[in-house]
Order: C-alpha cells, then sequence, then structure tokens
C-alpha cells in the first residue's frame, strides 16, 4: 500500500464508487471484476459490517461493508443500500466491497490527489491513498486490496458470549 | 507376543518358545527377501522400504516378546536406518538396498543358529559398520542438501558436530523431528495405481459426457436414456471426488508403528513391559490429519501407560496375565475413520475424584484439544477392574465430509454427521425449562443440557426466546452431541438432508471465525456454513460451567 501512496503515476484510472452519498475511489487495478450485488448469507461470530458470504461461480466470498475497516466502526451507521459488489483479490483471499454505486471509472492525474499525508483519516492506517479531485466531486483514494488484505472479521472475544 | 509371559524375567527361553519365534521370523525374513528383490527390480522404492520397515518392527516386538534382547536391539539400529532413508529423498539407493541384504543375510544365520542355541548371539561387527557407513552417508548428504549455498561439511567430525550443535539449541535434529516439524514438500508420492484409477475415471466422465451431448442435440432430454446417462455421470462424479480427495490418503501403518514404539519403550522406561497389539494398520487418512494424530494418541498413549495399569502382582491377583495390554485397531466405514485405543488396566475413569482420577482428566486435557482441532471427539469408557477404551471417530479426509443439512429459523447449517451419534426425532423428548438459564431436554429417562444451534453459535438468547425456543421445538429435532465428557442436545427447527460433499477450503479471513469448519454449495447455488460443533460446543460447556463456579 506504501507503494501506491508514493509511486501514484502520472495518471492512474480510478473505480469511483458511491457509499451512503460519500465518494470514494480505488485504483482499477486492485478490482478483479465489479458484480451485481447478492444478498450474502449470514456468517455467526463476525463483525456487523462483515454481511456474510455468496457463491461467486463455485467460490465461497466473503463480503464487507466499507465501514469494516473505519477505525470507530459505529460511526455513520446509517443502512446501506447495497447495489453492486467489487472483488478484489488480497493476500487474505478473494473479498468482495458492497457498494452503493458505481459512479464512473475515470482516470486521475498525480497533481489532482491531495496525498493523506498528516490528513485525518477514518481509515485504518495505510488504508487510504489521499484525496482525488475528479469532475463528480472530492473522492476519498483507498486502496482496497491492501486493505482486504488487512480485513479481520471475527467477533473479538469479548463480544462473544457475553449474554 | 503373548509369549513373553511365559518366557518370564528369569533369562532362561525355552526351545519351544524360541522354536514359535523362528517359525514368525522365518515368514517376516521371507517377505524382507521379497521387497529387497523388488527394489532390486526397480519397483516402487518407497513402498518396498515401508514393507521392510513394518517387517523390521514386527520383527522387533516378536524377537523381544520372547526375551532376545539382542536380537531385538540389532533390528533397532536397521529401524533407525529405514526411518532416515523413508524420511530423506536418498538418492543412495544401491548402498541401501546392499546394507538391507547383508542385514538379511545376517539375521538368517542368527535364526539358524538358535535352532540348536536358544542363547546363540550372531557377530554383528561386519554389519553394525555397514549400517553406521550407510547411516552416516545418508545424514551427510541430506544435511549437505539443507544447507545448499551454505557452508559445507567435509567430514564426519563436521557432521555431527552440526548436529551436536543443534541437540544443544534444545533442537532435535530434523532428521528424526515429528513430521510436523518436517518443511512442507513440494512433491507427494502417489502410488501408481491411484493416477492411473484417476486417469480411467476421466475417460469415462468424458465418454460420458459425449453421450449426454448426444441426447442433448438430438432433442432427447426427456427419454429415459438421457435419465439414466445423468444419474450415471453423476455417479462417476461422485466417483472423482472420492479418487481425487484419495490422493492425499496415507496408510497409518508408520503412525501406528511410532505410537506402538513410543508405549513399549515408555513402560520399559517406567520398568514394566506392555504387550502392544495392532489392527487395520493399513487403513488409510489424509496426511494432513497424520500429525494431530500423532500428537493426540501418543500423549494419550502416555497417560495409559502411566496411569492405567497395576503392577504385575496385583494383575495376577485379579485373574489378569501379568503384562498390560495395549490394543491400537482403526477402520474405515463409509469415509468415517474410527480409532479405538484399548488396555485392560484398573479401569479408572477420569470421573474419578481420587488424586489419579485427576491426574489422568488433566493428562486427556491436552489430545482432547488438539482433537477437537480437527473436529475429532475423544469418547473415554472405563470399566473398573476391566480396562478404558477410548474412541476416536473423523472423517477421512478433512476435505469431504457427510454433513447434515439442517435449517433454524431462515438460516441453513451443516453439521459434520460423524459428531452426531443420535438424532432425536420430534415428539420423543420433553423439555424442561430450569430456574437461572438451563434449560434440559428428556429423552428415554435420561436428562441432557439443552441448547438450539443458532443459541450455541451465537450468543445466548434471551429467557423469553428461549421460551418460544422450545415452543417451536415441538416441531425439531434433536441432535445429541457427544463433546468432550458429555453430551449435549442441540436443537434445529428441520432436518433437510443428509450429503456427502466436498469442502469448500475457507478463505484466511474467514479461517479465523469461531465455529466454522468450511463451507458447502448446496443444489441451488446458495453456500452453506460447516458449523465445528465439537468445538463449539466444547466452548458453550466451558463457559457455562466457569459461570457455575463463580
Amino acid at each position: 500500500m506504501n507503494s501506491l501512496k508514493t509511486e501514484i503515476k502520472n495518471s492512474e484510472s480510478y473505480v469511483l464508487f458511491n457509499v451512503q452519498g460519500e465518494l470514494y475511489g480505488t485504483p482499477m487495478l486492485t478490482v478483479r471484476e465489479i458484480v451485481p450485488f447478492q444478498t450474502p448469507r449470514a456468517v455467526p461470530n463476525t463483525k456487523k459490517n462483515f454481511l456474510g458470504v455468496i457463491n461467486l461461480r463455485g467460490d465461497i466470498v466473503g463480503v464487507v461493508d466499507l465501514r469494516i475497516w473505519f477505525q470507530d466502526d459505529k460511526q455513520n451507521m446509517r443502512r446501506s443500500n447495497h447495489k453492486a459488489l467489487l472483488v478484489v483479490e488480497s493476500d487474505a483471499g478473494v473479498v468482495a466491497v458492497a457498494v452503493d454505486a458505481i459512479e464512473a471509472i475515470c482516470s486521475l492525474e498525480g497533481k489532482d490527489i491531495e496525498s493523506s499525508k498528516g490528513m485525518p483519516s477514518s481509515f485504518a492506517e495505510g488504508g487510504m491513498i489521499g484525496l482525488g479531485k475528479f469532475k463528480q466531486g472530492l473522492a476519498t483514494l483507498v486502496d482496497l486490496r491492501a486493505l482486504c488484505s488487512v480485513v479481520e472479521i471475527a467477533m473479538e472475544r469479548k463480544e462473544r458470549w457475553a449474554g | 507376543m503373548s509369549l513373553e509371559a511365559t518366557v518370564g524375567l528369569s533369562g532362561h527361553i525355552p526351545q519351544e518358545v524360541i522354536n514359535i519365534f523362528l517359525s514368525e521370523a522365518a515368514d517376516l525374513l521371507g517377505q524382507w527377501d521379497e521387497a529387497c528383490f523388488a527394489m532390486e527390480s526397480g519397483s516402487d522404492l518407497r513402498e518396498a522400504l515401508q514393507w521392510i520397515s513394518r517387517t523390521t518392527q514386527s520383527l522387533r516386538r516378536a524377537s523381544r516378546g520372547v526375551g532376545l534382547e539382542e536380537f531385538a536391539q540389532a533390528l533397532m539400529s536397521v529401524d533407525e536406518l529405514l526411518r532416515i532413508v523413508l524420511k530423506t529423498d536418498s538418492e543412495e539407493e544401491k548402498a541401501v538396498l546392499e546394507c538391507l541384504v547383508l542385514t538379511h543375510s545376517t539375521l538368517c544365520r542368527w535364526l539358524v543358529g538358535l535352532r540348536t542355541d536358544p542363547q546363540y548371539v550372531e557377530d554383528m561387527i561386519q554389519l553394525g559398520e555397514v549400517i553406521r557407513k550407510c547411516k552416516s552417508d545418508l545424514l551427510e548428504a541430506n544435511l549437505l542438501q539443507s544447507h545448499a549455498g551454505a557452508k559445507s561439511i567435509h567430514s564426519d567430525a563436521d557432521l555431527f558436530a552440526s548436529f551436536a550443535q543443534l541437540a544443544a539449541n534444545g533442537n532435535q535434529p530434523k532428521l528424526f523431528a515429528d513430521e510436523s516439524d518436517m518443511p512442507a514438500r513440494a512433491s507427494l508420492d502417489i502410488g501408481e495405481r491411484r493416477v492411473n484409477d484417476l486417469i480411467e475415471l476421466v475417460r469415462r466422465i468424458s465418454t460420458q459426457h459425449g453421450v449426454l451431448e448426444h441426447f442433448n442435440k438430438d432433442g432427447q432430454r426427456d427419454s429415459q436414456e438421457f435419465v439414466s446417462a445423468l444419474r450415471s455421470s453423476f455417479e462417476l462424479m461422485k466417483e472423482l471426488q472420492e479418487a481425487s480427495v484419495g490422493m492425499n490418503l496415507v496408510s497409518v501403518a508408520s503412525l501406528f508403528d511410532r505410537l506402538s514404539n513410543h508405549a513399549i519403550e515408555l513402560a520399559n522406561s517406567r520398568g514394566f513391559a506392555i504387550q502392544f497389539e495392532v489392527e487395520g494398520s493399513r487403513s488409510e487418512i489424509d496426511r494432513v490429519l497424520i500429525s494431530p494424530l500423532w500428537e493426540s494418541l501418543a500423549r494419550i498413549l502416555s497417560s495409559v501407560v502411566e496411569n492405567n495399569f497395576e503392577s504385575p502382582d496385583e494383575r495376577v491377583k485379579s485373574g489378569k496375565m501379568p503384562m498390560g495390554v495395549i490394543k491400537l485397531s482403526a477402520e474405515v466405514n463409509s469415509g468415517l475413520f474410527s480409532l479405538v485405543i484399548e488396555d485392560d488396566g484398573r479401569g479408572q475413569g477420569e470421573g474419578d475424584s481420587s488424586p489419579r482420577g485427576q491426574q489422568i482428566r488433566s493428562s486427556l486435557e491436552a489430545p482432547r484439544g488438539i482433537l477437537s482441532g480437527i473436529s475429532a471427539p475423544l469418547c473415554v469408557e472405563a470399566q473398573i477392574g476391566k480396562g478404558t477404551r477410548f474412541e476416536i471417530s473423523l472423517p477421512t479426509t478433512p476435505r469431504l465430509m457427510e454433513v447434515e443439512v439442517v435449517k433454524c429459523g431462515e438460516n441453513l447449517f451443516a453439521l459434520p454427521s460423524h459428531v452426531v451419534p443420535h438424532i432425536v426425532e420430534p415428539g420423543t423428548f420433553n423439555t424442561h425449562i430450569l430456574r437461572g438459564d438451563k434449560q434440559l431436554i428428556e429423552y428415554q429417562g435420561k436428562l441432557f443440557p439443552f441448547v438450539t444451534l443458532p443459541e450455541l453459535i451465537e450468543k445466548p438468547v434471551s429467557q423469553r426466546r428461549r421460551v418460544q425456543a422450545s415452543v417451536a421445538l415441538e416441531k425439531g429435532h434433536v441432535f445429541l452431541v457427544r463433546c468432550s465428557r458429555d453430551v449435549i442436545a442441540v436443537g434445529v427447527d428441520h432436518v433437510l438432508s443428509r450429503q456427502r460433499i466436498v469442502v469448500n477450503p475457507l478463505a484466511k479471513y474467514l479461517s479465523e471465525v469461531r465455529g466454522l469448519l468450511g463451507t458447502i454449495i448446496i443444489g441451488n447455488g446458495d453456500p452453506v456454513l460447516i458449523v465445528d460443533l465439537v468445538g463449539i460446543a466444547g466452548a458453550f460447556l466451558g463457559t457455562r460451567r466457569d459461570r457455575e463456579a463463580a
């Protein structure tokens, strides 16, 4: 993920997507495919932003809400209206990220990216590339492959058997 | 081997006992000779070596059984050599073969000597030298291989200094370490027969596919022939599943040999002898299960040797043979591997409140934990004065499993069939809600702690929902699950089907979730979670016990 931060090319394509009215972008090369949203089968003992598993052409793939990587996952808990899945092949396996809408695929020049250095970020450390200035508006650029590689879905021990 | 009792500890070996041993040993050496011949004629080297290894073990046990300690010692060094050969990708075939042929002729001479003199001991100097040289060459070759690109070892002194250094650091030299310590191998040894069977299956499936295509093109999809061809194709797919998963199966013979040696040597170090009987050592199991089985079974056997046997005098007084017997048996039935360890000791159970009972209980905690990790419940039955029986059952491979697909509310789950000894039909049990958060069911006059599957998997539900759950259970099924020392009743709404399925391995992030063994995809394409019933039921009961203790 650091390589992405430091090696922002002069022009790179990004997938722009929308989650709860917020615009996000991820380098196109980090996304294996985009598929329509399928209702996942819930998995017990997982965090609330892990939506479950789906059958993606014979492979079992976990579906996460982008908020799973927020440092404080209690913030902004409005219900999402997921419409698409960004399928990402990461070091931890294949993960599908649920998004509300795919806005566009567009390229962005390095000069239009504001580095995330020193910027307050709601994402786990290293997951945010910066802010991109697109014609659709200002988008938070995230490295989904890096984020998926460190995804943690298991419920914390203290949360289990709490009753 | 029961001859050992006849021989006693006096050191005098009657000629009739020797004669029985000689007859058995001659048969075993005949097999040894055949395996050497197979090696010479270029057959599967590893298979021949494994055969000789098993023969060596049998000869060792037989000779020790009649008190021929020197004979058994001589075989020990051959056994060590064979272990080294089998654990390394040796290219010293010729040297090993020469060594084995020389051993064979030496042992034959020894047997001839024993025919006339029960105290006869063959001169082992020449054979000892050859074995030592062969071992040293193999170790050096292996060490050089593992140090490739690093420091070279030029002499035996360097070689053994290197091993000594490893030992001084508290590390066992790799060659003698458990399989679990060995680096993952990039290649697997698979018998030619298995590969040929698989190729044949693929050929039959291709032919069947052609038949189906033909019917499809001709618009005969409603014909009886098409339905029949489709059914055959399903059967072939099932066979293909079994055959491909079978590539990873290995015989438990070497595991049993190691366990037998472990128990016998442990007993010897405690100053008594045991008789170890093995049955079903040709049964096969997935190679990934060998290591956890070794770790758990070795601990169970240690507990048996250390706690379960009476002294020889006590045994004789209670009408038993002076020497204790441990029987290790395995069998595979419908994809389920069952393993039983039985002893004829004092039969003191872990439920006993005496210090020995507590010791047994604590010594079985670790193996239970290891076995729970491979979803294999350990059942222990002790009968005072008669002995103890340990039973473990698990699928022959974690990749192919028989499961019960069940429904709870809107959710579907798959439960491994091997951990569910009994399914209770609706209407044949009563539920009782006790004060606090306890719920019991009464079935066939016995009471079992009860929990619904969703409650077991997730957080405990509220008292109000629990009452609703028990009402719903009037129409539901109850699974009696054996877990650790208890049986727990687990309620589900419906049992949909029993299926033999290929388990989808879990992605790294999913494998960290408690209570999951894997996933399957059912007919309509839905993913279904396979629940680790043993693990979660154990955690549930443990939590409940802790709460009660608090």
